[in-house]
């Protein structure tokens, strides 16, 4: 007799645990989807969605997913199995009450695939705002992850289905094409310095190096540099609420919008010089009020009281051969001012 | 000898349980190609490798088995296919949210009275043939009787153009459909009879399917009163029977089941024996998930 014994689909490739875990209990239910959803089932500990607010627990780590023990004994699969699929995130995350990042195209092709869209690790980290695989700038769901166990298929129907939703998705990939492409040239040279780093130990530092780059680029002092859509949909119950220095610098970059981030990064790369003032001054049709040249956005923050201290103080803090103060083009002024 | 059946294996009496079990859940996997059933699935076949929009109805009684017939269509395109199934909902859905239902079944979505972008995009993924099996059911349980065909036919419309295979065996759904003027519209009428001449074939062929399946060697009792008599039958009649008695044959357990298996040789006439077919087939399922 042939045996009943379900298989477990596997994972595909970079999809994240949670969404996994749906689509496998869609196929197979082993937990009654009302359960499933329910806020006392998945997440311990949930909270208000306040910048401040606790820590909440993450379905996409193994040991935070409270339901990864009895797939382990329904589906007769072992903890390496698992930790060999869903590996710990090896990047700077979006916290889970923020994160609701995704690749229209990738939902796309994983429906086609499996019947169902699903969720990439990828979406999850600060310093990717653009899909690895279609290199185009994420978009923002309207749906956020922590309030749906179903993440990915409410995302998906909404990117289609909400007023303007997808036109505006479009809008951010065609109207601002120049500096998307140099900004994806960012990400994709990040990611080739952490590989490397990372043979060293060193791929934290080097991430941390860029993602405290970010948070300088997002202070308020560079606002206008930014589209305006990139505040549309800010994370949580509040819209940017300018919470002074240190929340400004530290917080902010978690509830951000992905386009934030994308020029976030966009504007990093100019001060590192990963990006030329020439080629940034070429797409200023794109946004006039832009800074373009490393000068300019050094004297935008210079002006900005306490954000270069903080700036500088976390930099040397994550410094390694890849990327470091010394090989940066500071003002000297500003450097021997702060010491860089 | 009483019995003519005799295993190849001496299974375990867990064993059989196990196979009874299997067999009486109707996952035996035995389906019979009868001449209609073959038609039917040859202009499935047509509707699914055209390129136009189509309604096409199946109409037949109960048990004829058209959602057999469905569900191998449905697995044969299954990349192509959206299956929406009577189902109960905690809020009245119309058709166009069934159908997005039938896609996700565990996520809530809002209420749409056109045709969602969302449901396009899976149209455009090759998501091209939707089937409602017993469209009477789907829509008495959702109160959709009014508005069905108006949402099928935007469903069937530009610029979506789905391909719709439906099944019913209520009249008035079916006058309601024959005046359906915007999208091309067929009916196939399944009637699901076996000829006399054929029963022992599908029989025979259950049997010879089972011990294939699960390596046993059970024969048909001869004195079985039911295929007897030289009379056409329903397929769904049929394999029924022959699950039960397959069972019964397979396991032979307790005393008081072997009394209902004598009395069921006895009966000469097919009402009798279903009727005893049926009082069997709770004592078997007794004996196989007791």
């Amino acid at each position: 007799m042939k045996s009943t014994k379900p298989v477990v689909p596997e994972p595909l490739a970079d999809e994240t645990l949670s969404s996994w875990m749906w689509r496998v209990n869609s196929q197979i239910p082993i937990i009654s989807h009302v359960r499933f959803s329910s806020p006392e089932g998945e997440i311990k500990n949930r909270d208000s969605m306040e910048l401040w607010a606790e820590r909440f627990e993450d379905r996409d780590l193994l040991n935070e997913n409270v339901y990864v023990e009895l797939f382990k004994k329904t589906f007769n699969i072992s903890q390496d199995w698992l930790s060999k699929r869903f590996p710990e995130f090896s990047r700077p995350t979006i916290p889970a009450q923020f994160r609701r990042a995704f690749c229209s195209q990738c939902f796309m092709a994983s429906f086609e695939q499996v019947g169902t869209p699903i969720s990439k690790v990828q979406w999850c980290y600060l310093t990717k705002p653009f899909c690895d695989l279609h290199h185009i700038p994420l978009h923002d769901s309207s749906i956020f992850f922590i309030n749906h166990d179903d993440y990915t298929i409410q995302a998906f129907v909404s990117y289609w289905d909400d007023p303007k939703f997808k036109e505006n998705c479009d809008a951010i990939c065609d109207v601002w094409r120049m500096r998307n492409s140099l900004a994806l040239k960012a990400q994709q040279r990040l990611h080739k310095l952490t590989r490397l780093a990372s043979k060293s130990g060193q791929s934290f530092n080097v991430q941390m190096f860029m993602v405290t780059l970010m948070r300088a680029m997002m202070s308020p002092a560079l606002h206008h540099g930014y589209p305006k859509i990139a505040f549309h949909h800010w994370g949580g119950s509040d819209p940017y609420a300018g919470l002074g220095v240190h929340g400004d610098f530290y917080q902010e970059i978690y509830r951000s919008t992905s386009l934030a981030r994308l020029y976030a990064l966009y504007f990093s790369a100019i001060i590192l010089g990963w990006i030329t003032s020439e080629q940034a001054r070429k797409t200023l049709h794109e946004g006039y009020f832009s800074p373009w040249s490393t000068d300019a956005i050094w004297l935008i923050l210079d002006k900005t009281s306490g954000v270069l201290s903080l700036l500088f103080s976390e930099l040397k803090l994550y410094e390694t051969s890849y990327l470091n103060l010394r090989s940066m083009e500071i003002p000297k002024l500003i450097r021997i001012r702060y010491d860089a | 000898m009483s019995s003519l059946h005799k295993m190849k294996h001496d299974l375990s009496l867990l064993k059989k349980r196990q196979i009874a079990r299997a067999v009486l859940e109707g996952l035996h996997g035995f389906q019979y190609l009868w001449p209609e059933r073959r038609e039917v699935i040859e202009a499935l076949d047509r509707v699914a490798n055209s390129d136009e929009a189509i309604f096409l109805m199946l109409r037949g009684a109960a048990g004829v088995g058209i959602s057999s017939i469905l569900e191998e269509f449905a697995s044969k395109y299954r990349s192509q296919v959206i299956f929406v199934t009577p189902r109960l909902y905690s809020k009245r859905l119309n058709m166009i949210g069934q159908v997005l239902h039938a896609l996700f079944p565990y996520s809530n979505f809002r209420s749409h009275t056109y045709v969602p972008n969302s449901l396009m995009q899976f149209r455009r993924a090759a998501r091209k043939i939707i089937i409602f099996d017993d469209l009477d059911i789907i829509s008495n349980q959702n109160d959709t009787h009014e508005v069905l065909f108006d949402q099928l036919q935007q469903l069937a419309r530009c610029p979506s153009e789905f391909k719709i295979i439906m099944s019913t065996r209520n009249k008035r759904l079916l006058g309601d459909y024959c005046r359906v003027r915007r999208v091309k519209s067929m009916v196939v009428p399944v009637s699901g009879i076996i000829s006399a001449a054929d029963v022992k074939d599908v029989v025979q062929r259950f049997y010879d399917w089972c011990n294939g399946q699960f390596d046993t060697c059970v024969q048909f009792p001869c004195m079985s009163q039911l295929f007897k008599r030289e009379q056409d039958m329903p397929i769904d009649r049929i394999i029924y029977a022959c699950e039960t008695i397959y069972c019964s044959e397979l396991l032979k357990a307790s005393s008081s089941f072997n009394e209902k298996m004598s009395d069921f040789t006895k009966k000469p006439t097919t009402s009798g024996s279903l009727y005893h077919v049926s009082d069997l087939r709770h004592a078997v399922e007794y004996e196989a998930f007791g």
